[in-house]
């Protein structure tokens, strides 16, 4: 067992370097989630750079570089994927966003740019090992998302109505999009005002600064990578209310209290005392021997 | 030609009996167990805390009952001691800090007053995280010298308990006056603790050997303090409540 693992740990890390490290306009994947770079029909005329490194124990200048829709890169370059030019630096090349497969149709013919087409486009690369250069190897991968669409609405799921402010939370379905903005209006005749915005993954934010008893329209937008933003959301609607919490009840129950820290002597009390404390502990030594032992 | 053989065996006999007189004497020879150093302790332990706010005299309704309702909270301490004195029983200092919340819906204030006030989807809440710096004795003489497992003790101290209170989510503001401060005060406590080392005196002794741990108490205390400013007006956070928990000594 522990050979098997000690294999593995040797093993892992050829791995890890036996692969192409692609990135468009410096990107990769990881870098620019979910996609080394992404483009609408703006970016019709736009010439990425690809570069890459190839592997310890690759054949030198043995990189073909495509791009392809397929779900995965192979060894050979599809009938409908395109292979990229290598500039003559051999380690760069170059594609035309109008030029992508997205726009290369199956009977061999093509598509103007723009499209109103999501598409990914995957730019894969190949590369050969051997004493003869004889073995073809399939590398890594980076992404150039070809976004034709506005991202769609996000959904408000809720709306909360707080004393001068109000909750909402909102998520998106598509996975490019970096951020929600919501824009909040009051009911009767007033106008959209963006006054928060937050990332799909926090999910939802508070707006305060309202009036108690009117109502307010809510609605949310996506903005992708791109970046570009979306359609609107249906709008929400929320009436902020004046709530009584405890603090509330203490004051008009007639609490003398208002508040305040207590002092430096409270602080020092608060954060050095545990402090010292704690220093006490972490330095507390104890001898090796017992009481006793000789 | 026989003689030389029966010494030789007579000898062999002597030095065999020898050594199994020596291995005997070694193997009934008494270990002694050592104590290792005992200078301080941590306790963990749990209560009920009910502030006292509702006896500040200017409120003229009871307001921690009427929002939190009549149960108390759930106070969390943990508390780290250290001895300067080991003789007649122990004595030292200690510090301990506390955490405890009580949450419950705010109302919704209807614009006209004869309505009556209806449950929000708002939550409200009262945080605190008491504070003691104390000087502590307990009386272990009788169950380290006379197996007597049982150990009283006392404790005082200066208490400083920061508080806040929120509001959905965040901390309430009313007509400016910020829902969050501190109180100092001061606290006397009383406790009983039972020796566990009694119980099960060689497993006591492999946690004192292995990880330097003395000895384990379980124990009930009852605190008394008055937590106001010292009799100031505002909000009283004073209480009188009993905690049970377990302490170590190493």
């Amino acid at each position: 067992m522990s050979r098997l693992l000690t294999a593995l740990c040797c093993i892992a890390p050829t791995w890890a370097l036996a692969q192409m490290n692609i990135h468009v306009n410096g990107e990769t994947d990881t870098s620019h989630s979910p996609y080394a770079l992404e483009v609408n029909g703006d970016g019709c005329i736009a010439n990425p750079r690809v570069t890459w490194t190839l592997p310890s124990g690759a054949c030198q200048n043995s990189a073909v570089i495509y791009a392809t829709t397929s779900g995965s890169c192979g060894t050979t370059v599809g009938a409908n994927d395109v292979q990229l030019s290598i500039n003559p630096d051999n380690v760069s090349a170059n594609i035309r966003v109008s030029n992508l497969p997205t726009f290369q149709t199956g009977d061999a013919g093509t598509l103007s740019c723009p499209q109103a087409i999501n598409q990914q486009n995957r730019i894969c690369g190949i590369y050969k090992t051997g004493l003869d250069c004889g073995t073809v190897n399939s590398g890594g991968f980076a992404s150039i998302f070809f976004k034709g669409k506005l991202p769609i609405a996000p959904s408000i799921d809720n709306v909360t109505a707080l004393d001068t402010e109000i909750s909402v939370a909102a998520s998106t379905t598509e996975p490019d999009v970096f951020a929600i903005h919501v824009e909040v209006a009051v009911a009767d005749g007033g106008v959209f005002v963006e006054r928060a915005s937050f990332t799909p993954s926090v999910g939802s934010a508070k707006i305060g600064g309202l009036t108690n008893n009117v109502t307010y329209m809510v609605r949310a937008r996506s903005e992708d990578l791109v970046p570009q933003l979306g359609d609107y959301s249906d709008v929400a609607e929320a009436t902020p209310v004046h709530t009584s919490g405890f603090w509330d009840h203490y004051l008009e129950a007639g609490g003398a209290d208002r508040g305040g820290c207590g002092g430096i002597g409270a602080m020092i009390f608060a954060w050095c005392l545990p402090g010292v404390v704690f220093a006490a502990l972490i330095r507390r030594r104890r001898p090796c021997g017992h009481r006793g032992d000789s | 030609m026989w003689a030389p053989r029966r010494l030789l065996t007579a000898g062999l006999l002597l030095v065999c009996s020898g050594v199994a007189r020596s291995e005997l004497a070694y193997t009934v020879a008494p270990k002694t167990y050592t104590e290792s150093p005992r200078t301080a302790a941590i306790e963990v332990r749990l209560g009920g805390y009910k502030p006292l706010i509702d006896r500040e005299k200017s409120l003229t309704s009871n307001v921690y009952n009427e929002v939190f309702g009549d149960s108390a909270m759930l106070l969390v301490e943990l508390e780290f001691q250290k001895f300067f004195y080991q003789g007649i029983g122990t004595a030292g200092v200690g510090y301990s800090i506390g955490y405890a919340e009580k949450y419950a819906h705010a109302t919704v204030v209807p614009a006209d007053p004869n309505t009556p006030p209806t449950t929000s989807s708002v939550t409200t809440s009262l945080k605190v995280l008491p504070m003691r710096l104390m000087v502590l004795y307990k009386m272990d003489y009788l169950a380290f010298h006379y197996n007597v497992p049982l150990t009283p003790y006392v404790k005082a101290g200066l208490n400083f308990t920061p508080w806040w209170a929120s509001k959905g989510g965040s901390i309430d503001y009313v007509n400016g006056t910020r829902g969050a401060g501190g109180k100092w005060g001061y606290g006397f406590t009383a406790g009983l603790g039972l020796l566990l080392d009694f119980f099960e005196p060689r497993v006591a002794r492999d946690f004192d050997t292995d990880v330097g741990v003395n000895h384990t108490y379980l124990y009930a205390e009852y605190t008394y303090e008055n937590v106001n400013n010292f009799g100031k007006a505002g909000l009283d956070l004073s209480s009188r409540r009993w905690s049970f928990g377990i302490a170590f000594e190493f």
